[in-house]
């Protein structure tokens, strides 16, 4: 494949997706120019389009993970989310139970608050057996837990949590379950009746919005104490932040252009279809897979006994997971390398001095393009 | 019959609108711009006892006017 510096192949996914589905980009221009106006702050068509298309996302959000469409939060990203739910939900006094291959978007904030004395926090470790991750986190289950921080799948590895079963622990013990579906949504099928209370996900990764977007979707039952307070556009002559969602949540102008874009991304998936993207993408990832089983040196960081999202981790022999992916940029390929933000994870692979090469393809990638990768990896002078 | 009701958050009042077509009422809807903020005055051909029974089963935000 020749080497083209300005439209390289994408495989940092899971970082964000790119390209996006081209209804993206038109929803995005359509919202500027028609849907210019602040949704509900003004009674002008401007206006008007522009709440009629934040709510259209709410929607397709909402049907999409089996929610109420009032019970969407929109946010700048999956952080944003995490930590709304987070500094939310906890108080003085609580404990918490986090995988250990938590993203530091849901570390960080957990952290913060245990090291300001207000919680504790327990790490759950994650076994490639399901069962063996949920007695992990029964063991720890304490009567002052007040909930369980777990991500739907690893943006490391690309392994599948079982959400079903720790939902079901986690509601048998009256513990508030924060699931963090970043890597999940838009390749797998999450819904809020797999039990978890709130979910927080990215917009701008397998949903294929744009970039600043993000969602806390939540099951209605759990009050969460807003971040911040301001205008919303609802009871005006009150100091006091309404108490209905969204608005609790939901303060100051939303991202209009963006929000909309996400919603043309969430139609594009439900257009392609979940299992079929899934497939497509985990095709890929097989591909690349059986490719670094016939190179001597290469580590591939799965093992036979968990499932797998499409997102692979690998290592060469010597060459340090940063060298790899410069060397693979050089050659016209984009992938992550490093830590990923998740230095809880590559504790738990064994890999936190250097991190690992991420391969994370799209429903836009072919296998052409997983083949010349495989070559490019090839193509080293040690 | 008719109903009269507002609704002060833009999201409920939309979801108000798919409600009441999704049961066919008739309804008409005026958007109030007011220093107090938007608000959504709802005014519904059915009998108040079925359209404020449909309001609160979906937990929706009402007031009467």
């Amino acid at each position: 494949m020749p080497f083209d510096s300005r439209n390289p192949v994408y495989f940092d996914n899971a970082a964000t997706s790119f390209p996006k589905p081209p209804a993206v980009y038109r929803a995005v221009q359509k919202a500027m120019t028609e849907a210019g106006g602040n949704p509900g702050r003004g009674g002008h068509p401007p206006a008007v389009r522009a709440g009629e298309a934040v709510y259209h996302a709410r929607e397709t959000a909402a049907a999409m993970l089996d929610a109420e469409p009032e019970h969407v939060i929109f946010t700048q990203n999956c952080t944003h989310a995490l930590n709304l739910a987070i500094h939310g939900l906890l108080r003085q006094g609580d404990h918490v139970i986090l995988s250990s291959l938590e993203h530091n978007s849901a570390a960080r904030p957990a952290a913060a608050l245990a090291e300001a004395g207000i919680i504790r926090c327990s790490a759950a470790r994650v076994d490639p057996d399901d069962n063996r991750t949920v007695a992990a986190f029964r063991r720890l289950m304490r009567p002052d837990t007040r909930a369980v921080i777990c991500t739907l799948v690893s943006n490391v590895t690309g392994q599948i949590l079982p959400v079903r079963q720790l939902a079901e622990l986690c509601r048998s013990r009256g513990i508030i379950l924060i699931a963090d579906g970043a890597q999940a949504c838009g390749h797998l099928p999450v819904s809020l009746r797999d039990g978890m209370h709130l979910l927080c996900t990215a917009g701008h990764k397998g949903l294929l919005g744009p970039m600043g977007t993000g969602m806390l979707v939540t099951d209605g039952t759990v009050p969460l104490k807003p971040l911040m307070q301001g205008g919303t556009g609802s009871l005006s002559s009150s100091l006091r932040q309404p108490d209905f969602l969204p608005d609790a949540l939901e303060s100051g102008t939303v991202n209009v252009p963006g929000i909309a874009g996400l919603d043309a991304g969430m139609q594009d998936v439900q257009r392609r279809g979940l299992s079929e993207i899934f497939a497509h993408e985990s095709a890929l990832c097989e591909r690349l897979i059986a490719g670094l089983r016939r190179m001597p040196d290469a580590v591939v960081y799965r093992s036979e006994h968990a499932q797998y999202a499409p997102v692979v981790s690998f290592t060469l022999g010597r060459e340090l997971p940063d060298e790899t992916a410069a060397r693979l940029a050089a050659q016209g390929f984009c992938v992550r390398a490093g830590l990923h933000c998740a230095p809880l994870a590559h504790r738990t692979l064994g890999t936190a001095a250097a991190g690992t090469v991420r391969f994370s393809p799209s429903a836009f990638n072919t296998e052409q393009e997983t083949d010349a990768f495989l070559h490019a990896l090839q193509m080293r002078t040690d | 019959m008719v109903t009269h009701f507002v609704v002060q958050s833009e999201t409920y009042a939309e979801k108000v609108k798919r409600l009441l077509a999704q049961y066919r009422f008739r309804y008409q809807v005026r958007k109030v711009t007011a220093a107090a903020g938007c608000s959504y005055q709802f005014t519904v051909s059915g009998e108040p006892s079925a359209v404020f029974a449909l309001l609160s089963d979906r937990q929706i935000p009402y007031q009467t006017c």
